[in-house]
Order: structure tokens, then C-alpha cells, then sequence
């Protein structure tokens, strides 16, 4: 298993590779990206894990990186920023009127 | 009086949590989020998950000493101690796509949690409305 890390003393987030697989003709090797909090001196930690994106080498030698998309993260960011310029909208127009 | 967290079973105490505290670090790997790959004639299909986990442990130990006992002859000071330690931790876990591998080639679906997304945009209209509803209140 290969992996890149940044890391300070109770923060790291690392990208690792998984085992390839061999699907008909091709070979897939996952990737996964994980944010690891754990202090130092406090008996508390957190690990959070999430595939980031899958290679795919064809038996003609080709190579293609495909991510794995979190369509429902998008998504609530979305509603988030969406929620937030509305709000913003409402308060600015309320202001306006209230002169 | 001497302290009892010098005492070799609070030492071991804490090092039985830093171990299960670094075990359970080490569970971030590629492994935790993608899943055995399943076969299906020709296709193979590998599910994916995004996994949050934590967790906590505390430990604590006491030590004291009692009155004398007036009826006891050598005067033996009574003294005890005791120690105790607790953790608790928990595991979510959510799917994200899945990699189906088949002749004609590979592709990524992904998968959208109707459920999440439809609370999220309640919640999100919700607020809008109570924030909308304050607003067009008149002010005294």
C-alpha cells in the first residue's frame, strides 16, 4: 500500500492506494484519502476515510484516473451556500425597505 | 501523601488506552471505504463508503486514608484505592458510489441519498421561512 501524508502532531490526512484489482481487462487500483485527528496527550481521536478517485490501466498500457464523486456532499453544500445567499438576500431587501 | 498515578497499574492503565487509541488511528485505510469487490457473471461491482469514526477514553483513579480505628490495638491507618476507566466511540458510515468493472468498460456510480438531501432541504426552507416570517413582522 503506497500513501502520501501531511501531518502535524494530531492532524494528518493521508492519500493511500489499495490493492489492485483485476476487473476483465482492466486493473483498478482504489484510492482513498483519510483525516486523521488525535492529540497528542487527550485519550480522543477521529478518523474520517473517503475514496477520492479509482486508476484504471487497460491491458494496452492506457491509464485513466476517474473520481469518485459524493454527489449527496455536493449536494448539501449546495442547499448550505444556497441557504445562506437567500438569507443574506432577505436581510438586504428587509434593510432596503425598512428606509 | 503519595500520589497513586505514579503507580504501575495507572501506568499500565494509560497504556492500555494509548494502545486502543492507536489502533483505532490506524484503521484509516483504503480498506475501511472500499468494499470486497462482487462478482456477477461478468461484471464486478466494488461499493464505496465514506467512514467517520470516533472515539474517547478516560481513566481516573482515587486514593485516601480513614480515621483510626480506636478499638484496634496497632492503630492501623485503613487506606484504599481504586481505579476505573470508560471509552465510547462510534461509527458512521455512508455510501458514496459504486465501481462497476464490466467488458464494455468502467464506470463510477454514484449514490445520492434521497433521505439526507430531502431533511437537509426542509431544514434549509425551514429556516428561510422563519427567517422571512421575522422579517415581514411588523416592529413596534
Amino acid at each position: 500500500m503506497e500513501s502520501a501524508a501531511k501531518q502535524n502532531d494530531w492532524v494528518s490526512v493521508e492519500t493511500s492506494a489499495g490493492k489492485s484489482i483485476q476487473a476483465g481487462g482492466a486493473t483498478i487500483t482504489p484510492f482513498a484519502t483519510s483525516l486523521r485527528i488525535g492529540p497528542p496527550n487527550l485519550p480522543f481521536g477521529m478518523v474520517w476515510n473517503r475514496p477520492t478517485s479509482i486508476l484504471i490501466q487497460s491491458v494496452d498500457g492506457q491509464e485513466e484516473v476517474r473520481q469518485v464523486p459524493d454527489i449527496t456532499r455536493q449536494v448539501l453544500w449546495g442547499l448550505l451556500g444556497m441557504t445562506l445567499v437567500m438569507a443574506a438576500l432577505m436581510w438586504v431587501i428587509n434593510r432596503k425597505n425598512s428606509q | 501523601m503519595p500520589t497513586k498515578k505514579s503507580s504501575p497499574e495507572y501506568s499500565q492503565v494509560l497504556d492500555r488506552v494509548q494502545q486502543n487509541m492507536d489502533r483505532f488511528l490506524s484503521s484509516a485505510h483504503v480498506d475501511a471505504v472500499y468494499g470486497a469487490p462482487i462478482a456477477h457473471e461478468e461484471t464486478i461491482i466494488i461499493p464505496t463508503a465514506e467512514v467517520l469514526s470516533f472515539a474517547g477514553f478516560g481513566v481516573g483513579g482515587g486514593y485516601g486514608n480513614g480515621p483510626v480505628n480506636p478499638d484496634d490495638p496497632e492503630g492501623v491507618v485503613p487506606e484504599g484505592e481504586g481505579f476505573g476507566g470508560g471509552g465510547g466511540g462510534r461509527v458512521l458510515s455512508r455510501p458514496v458510489a459504486v465501481i462497476i468493472a464490466a467488458p464494455e468498460g468502467v464506470r463510477v456510480e454514484p449514490v445520492v441519498d434521497v433521505t439526507k438531501i430531502g431533511l437537509a432541504a426542509l431544514t434549509a426552507a425551514g429556516f428561510m421561512f422563519g427567517m422571512w416570517m421575522r422579517m415581514a413582522r411588523p416592529r413596534g
